[in-house]
């Protein structure tokens, strides 16, 4: 038997104060948050309430992406800690607050914490494993997920799954696991359900299936309308299309609700693919706008800002800087990659050469790392190795990248001709 | 609708990001890690010589013995466009042990379902009324599932799953409609008849099934139970001797599940093929153990070397093949919920009833009944709680200080159902409105029949003596559909338009 699904009428008003903006409909991740607040005025002296809180803030934070429940959060895991600093719950969701905060050592080492005190309990392999990812640590990232799918295998299991198989270039086997997971997934809890679904078609669109992909993207909207993540990959796949007025419609509806640099500058490229080069560059400010931000306070948006920068060959030492601070917080293939281009875009080549073979170690089926392992290449003065790396780029997935894509395609001309004279062919 | 302004909106937006107190936050692919899957959430099983009219009227050699296992817990009826369905990926399992020997591989029941969808493009769930479940008649539903029942008897637990010496597919390896969700009068104009169509009976061994929507008929005050037992009305006695002994009355709680749904899936099986010998229940073979299970795939992470050709679709398919882990069971009820400690409650799930001996410190420390004493200020008995060990592990010859301890919900079936007009809800703890006790013995904990109140009972067992004789409860009765007298047992779904959420005589 389950928790109670009805909430409380009135807590539910309260929190559309709590939501800010314009009065939406409660969500489900509202709806915990107003029934753990309830738990919480019930009995201030327990650490129960406040975890179950701390639990509801961060589905709060999934669910809208604004990562200021996850101050929320630690607020109300601070709290229960306080009452009691041994608080098992406390310990191991605390973990979880922290992989959101993106202090991924500290969460490395929470979950290693909990799983001290619960060395049976998945949820500490699932924090365990997502750190480690993070980390760049693959090998005890796939014996924590592997010992979670072994505790308790379900959503959350299937999806770690699905994302080592596609860093260790199994695609299909991730499309398997996670059309496991969606079938495990609930329209009771619609946005899991939605995440899953996207993650389902970034897979296929990985590939180039971009039917596939947009039926998934389809089925995250049927499930949990208007979902910013869905919405981008939707735009994605229809700019692949060459359906740019659509894409720009869906992009705008994404930014609308997250204005996230990779999605304005998504919208940008769709505008400058467009021929709209000024819509195209008020985008672009903005995302500008968000780089001077970060310049000050810092961003969870690093690597999204250092990839747009080299893709635009804009601010490029502000980019590699963004680079080598997130190189310094998170390991992992895709902070290689995004360090590998930056350090290519500033011309320190071998470093870059370094970066790139570092980024494509798992074997990653994946057309943008080996994108910018071809541009890498031919820097580097290594032609046909460049060769190589873009034409698979392109057979991977022609569409991986509105710009990028065509920037591609013409490198490999440009590459394929010397080689050609080179061997004595003639045009 | 809202106009697009780019300027202020996508401003706000960023403020509202770039606000966020914590600066590095948001922004990786975060996997979920909060899990419902409702569709392996064993909400409750029931095990109980079946009380229908034919059944009443049997031989009590010839009677038959009804196991229920629901599933998809709390279920908004006007859910729509999406219903419940059971999942494909799920197997689902009611186990029993017939040797007293706590391992519940005697007989088991598996049901598997697969889903088609004939019309993908549809977007309601249905469109032409549906009075059928196969056919023309069912045509209005896009999706359909059926379902398979196999039958596996003397079984040893193996690495892989259980290894038996004999395997039954019912209905001649047939597979058979669920059925769906109850939608609205308008879809539906008959809910019931169309409902009755689901019941089959397998002619090999008389055995009758049941896979679809009931109402929810498990009935508890969640809220108060659940906040530390804040229960509504607290002077003692907390319910006099009168409304105690009314059924059909909740005198002060509020009852969390009315108007909800469930899925059910029911077997109905004559008692001689549950026992150890093939006899007739008697007091030497008549008393079994059940617990219902959910299984998931199991999966390996790395699959050897990475695939050559990435664009290849999946190799084999995900249904059947696999080896399966168990991820909930349920033997008596409320056991996961007040017994074992935060931390450990899916490692129980995923335990092995027979292996309860390692948890039996949570029932020896009985941690409610702590709470229970805390909100009244009554004595509860001391510990260690050997009497709650007994109850809920081993059967009533053996000794609580040796095993085995096995956690299955026992029922003997050699002890006559009683008729519907004369279910007590309070079962072996039963009285009148003068307080006379008017036991009735084919209750909980002697199996569970659906309207036993399992939770008063369970809080009067667990605070002992002072809480019987003090009638302590949650003040929730019964649901406002009551009691169902026919196979499954459990009443018809609200429907998605027409539903309620109130208690009876609300």
């Amino acid at each position: 038997m389950s928790r109670p699904q009805r909430a409380c009428a009135a807590a539910t008003l309260v929190l559309v104060g709590l939501a800010g903006g314009p009065a939406l409909a409660a969500t489900p991740a509202d709806r915990a948050v107003a029934v753990a607040e309830e738990h919480v005025a019930n009995s201030r002296n327990r650490p129960d309430g406040y975890v179950e809180l701390a639990t509801a803030f961060m589905r709060k934070s999934r669910e809208s992406g604004d990562p200021g429940y996850y101050a929320r959060a630690q607020a109300a895991l601070d709290h229960a800690l306080a009452l009691d600093r041994d608080d098992y719950g406390a310990l191991r969701v605390q973990a979880w607050v922290l992989l959101g905060r993106h202090d991924f050592r500290g969460a490395l080492a929470a979950a290693e914490r909990a799983r001290g005190v619960e060395p049976d309990d998945w949820w500490n392999y699932a924090t365990i494993a997502d750190a480690e990812i993070e980390l760049g640590d693959y090998d005890h990232a796939v014996d924590a997920a592997q010992r979670m799918a072994d505790l308790r295998p379900g959503l959350p299991a299937y999806t770690r799954a699905a994302f080592l198989r596609a860093l260790f270039g199994d695609r299909a086997g991730a499309v398997e696991m996670l059309t496991l997971a969606a079938a495990a997934g609930s329209a009771q809890d619609p946005e899991t359900l939605a995440w899953t679904l996207v993650q389902l078609g970034h897979e296929h669109f990985a590939l180039g299936d971009l039917p596939a992909a947009a039926a998934a993207y389809g089925r995250a909207l049927a499930v949990f309308p208007d979902y910013y993540l869905a919405l981008g990959g939707l735009g994605r796949v229809r700019a692949a299309e060459g359906h740019l007025d659509e894409a720009a419609a869906l992009y705008r509806r994404a930014v609308e609700q997250i204005p996230s640099p990779d999605l304005l500058a998504a919208l940008g490229d769709v505008y400058a693919a467009s021929g709209r080069p000024d819509d195209a560059e008020r985008q672009y400010a903005l995302v500008d706008y968000t780089g001077d931000v970060a310049e000050a306070v810092g961003t969870p948006y690093g690597r999204q800002l250092a990839l747009y920068y080299c893709d635009h060959d804009r601010r490029l030492p502000a980019a590699l800087q963004l680079a080598e601070q997130e190189a310094a917080t998170r390991g992992g293939i895709y902070t290689d990659d995004a360090l590998g281009w930056a350090l290519q875009k500033n011309r320190r080549t071998a470093q870059a050469v370094r970066a790139s073979h570092r980024a494509l170690r798992l074997g990653t089926a994946d057309a943008l790392l080996e994108y910018h392992a071809g541009v890498i290449a031919a820097g580097a003065g290594r032609p046909r190795r460049a060769a190589r790396h873009l034409r698979r780029a392109l057979a991977l997935n022609p569409f991986f990248d509105l710009r990028q894509a065509a920037v591609a395609r013409a490198s490999l001309a440009a590459l394929d001709d010397p080689a050609r004279l080179a061997r004595g062919e003639t045009r | 609708m809202r106009t697009w302004h780019p300027s202020t909106l996508v401003v706000a937006g960023l403020t509202l990001v770039l606000a966020a107190t914590s600066p590095r936050a948001a922004s990786h692919r975060e996997a979920p890690l909060m899990t419902l899957d409702p569709a392996a959430d064993i909400t409750d099983v029931y095990a109980f010589v079946s009380y229908d009219t034919a059944n009443l009227a049997r031989a009590s050699a010839d009677r038959k013995v009804t196991l229920i296992l629901n599933v998809i817990p709390a279920q908004e009826p006007s859910s729509g466009p999406n219903y419940f369905a059971f999942d494909d990926n799920v197997l689902y399992e009611l186990h029993v042990d017939n040797n007293k020997d706590g391992d519940a591989e005697d007989v088991i029941y598996q049901f598997r379902f697969q889903t088609t969808v004939d019309t993908p493009a549809q977007f309601v769930a249905t469109l032409a009324p549906v009075t059928a479940l196969e056919g023309p008649n069912a045509a209005g539903m896009a999706i359909k599932q059926r379902y398979t029942v196999t039958e596996l008897r003397n079984c040893k637990e193996k690495k892989n799953g259980p290894k038996c010496k004999q395997k039954t597919v019912l209905f001649s390896g047939q597979s058979k409609p669920t059925v769906p969700s109850n939608i609205g009068p308008k879809t539906m104009p008959d809910y019931a008849a169309l409902a009755a169509q689901g019941i089959f009976t397998d002619a090999g061994t008389d055995i009758r099934v049941f896979a679809g929507q009931r109402a929810e008929t498990f009935a508890i005050d969640l809220g108060a139970v659940f906040d530390t037992v804040n229960l509504r009305r607290t002077p003692l006695p907390v319910e006099t001797a009168a409304e105690d002994a009314n059924d059909a009355v909740n005198p002060f709680g509020v009852n969390a599940f009315s108007g909800f749904n469930v899925n059910t899936i029911a077997i109905e099986v004559p008692a001689k093929r549950l026992t150890g010998d093939g006899a007739a229940p008697s007091a030497a073979n008549g008393t079994i153990g059940v617990y219902a299970s959910t299984s998931r795939q199991q999966v390996t992470i790395r699959r050897g070397s990475p695939a050559l050709n990435p664009k290849k679709p999946p190799a084999e398919l995900l249904q059947g093949a696999k080896s399966f882990r168990q991820v909930s069971r349920m033997g008596n009820p409320l056991v996961n919920e007040l017994i074992i400690a935060v931390g450990k409650k899916d490692l129980w799930n995923a335990t092995d009833p027979a292996d309860e001996a390692l948890f039996l410190d949570f029932y020896r420390n009985l941690a409610v009944a702590d709470a229970l004493k805390l909100v009244s200020g009554v004595d509860v008995p001391a510990k260690p709680r050997n009497d709650i060990v007994h109850l809920l592990t081993q059967y009533a010859d053996q000794n609580v200080s040796a095993a085995p301890f096995s956690e299955l919900l026992r029922l003997d079936m050699t002890v006559a159902p009683t008729p519907p007009a004369s279910i007590k809800r309070l079962g072996p703890l039963a009285h009148d409105a003068a307080g006379t006790a008017t036991p009735d013995g084919a209750g909980f904990p002697n199996g569970r029949r659906p309207n036993d109140d399992v939770t008063d009972i369970v809080v009067r067992v667990a605070g002992g003596k002072n809480y019987v004789d003090n009638r302590v409860g949650d003040g929730v009765h019964i649901n406002d559909r009551g009691l169902t007298p026919d196979f499954p047992f459990l009443p018809t779904p609200y429907d998605g338009r027409d539903r309620v959420h109130k208690d009876p005589g609300e």
